[in-house]
């Protein structure tokens, strides 16, 4: 009829900023926290004991954190179970990478064996994300 | 010449270090030490990489939770792209020998990165969620450090 609008209900637009606020927010912890650690591990020595905090939960406390404050408990479970293949992943990709860059360049090496984390995170979440 | 300068002209070789090679397996006779006063002095450039390199992560993490669910989402918490850009910034401004045993670090970190996440699964919902996220940190760091110790520090 003339005159009607399409409105969005109040619940979506109020859902979209929450979403929007969020993914702000664990951006900018994400950040944040990943330079601290780099800060820390650049104060290192030696660089073995240093790569330790390469993988620093970083991006891990800080999206959890806010997602137990935004999301909940129940969401902030299921994160971890999933980050259990991460994890595997990331130590498959450091295993990998060392043989790496010993025949290739930095960019080439570090981004190939991402091939490594991606095959070992998927097959460790295979049966994790079946449960 | 400055050796930083020269090695940004002219990135060095996949393997160009003069410095004796030691394997995963090998111990570290250096002892561990913090320099506060050289992470002050810390390129801003590399940290505003590193930056980046968290905060996309963190966001690329919340997106795909959106889409596909915090299992899916919850991968990309493990995501290395920080060590990505770190081993990109330390062979170029030192050299492949010091990547590679930042790497071998990293190893180690990764099984403590996924005991983190054992720990935070197993103990989020019996207690607060900040002491969950504190006792997940403590075992992340004595994982670490225990693997350390026992691999490579004599």
């Amino acid at each position: 009829m003339p005159g009607d609008y399409v409105v969005s209900p109040p619940g979506n637009t109020f859902e979209r900023m929450h979403n929007i606020l969020t993914l702000a927010a664990k951006g900018l912890c994400g950040g944040l926290l990943v330079v601290a650690f780099a800060l820390l591990s650049e104060g290192l020595s030696p660089k073995r004991f240093a790569g330790l905090f390469g993988a620093a939960p970083s991006v891990a406390i800080a999206g959890l954190s806010i997602t137990l404050i935004a999301q909940g408990v129940p969401d902030a479970h299921k994160d971890t179970i999933g980050m259990i293949a991460g994890g595997i992943g990331m130590t498959a990709y450091a295993a990998a990478v060392v043989p790496l860059l010993r025949r290739w360049g930095a960019k080439r090496a570090a981004s190939g064996a991402l091939t490594a984390w991606i095959a070992a995170a998927i097959a460790a979440a295979i049966p994790l994300l079946l449960t | 010449m400055d050796r930083r300068c020269d090695r940004r002209r002219h990135p060095p070789a996949a393997d160009v270090s003069t410095t004796t090679e030691h394997r995963t397996r090998e111990p570290v006779q250096e002892s561990p030490s913090l320099d506060v006063g050289k992470a002050l002095r810390a390129d801003p450039r590399a940290m505003a990489v590193r930056f980046a390199a968290g905060a996309l992560t963190s966001i690329v993490a919340g997106v795909l939770t959106l889409l596909a669910g915090p299992r899916i989402g919850g991968i990309m918490l493990a995501f290395p792209a920080i060590l990505v850009a770190s081993l990109t910034l330390i062979y170029r401004e030192e050299d492949a020998h010091e990547a590679r045993e930042d790497a071998r670090g990293a190893i180690a970190g990764g099984v403590a990165l996924t005991a983190f996440a054992v720990v935070f699964t197993a103990l989020v919902g019996h207690t607060s969620g900040p002491v969950t996220l504190l006792i997940a940190a403590v075992a992340w760091l004595a994982v670490a450090l225990g693997l350390y110790r026992a691999l490579w520090w004599r």
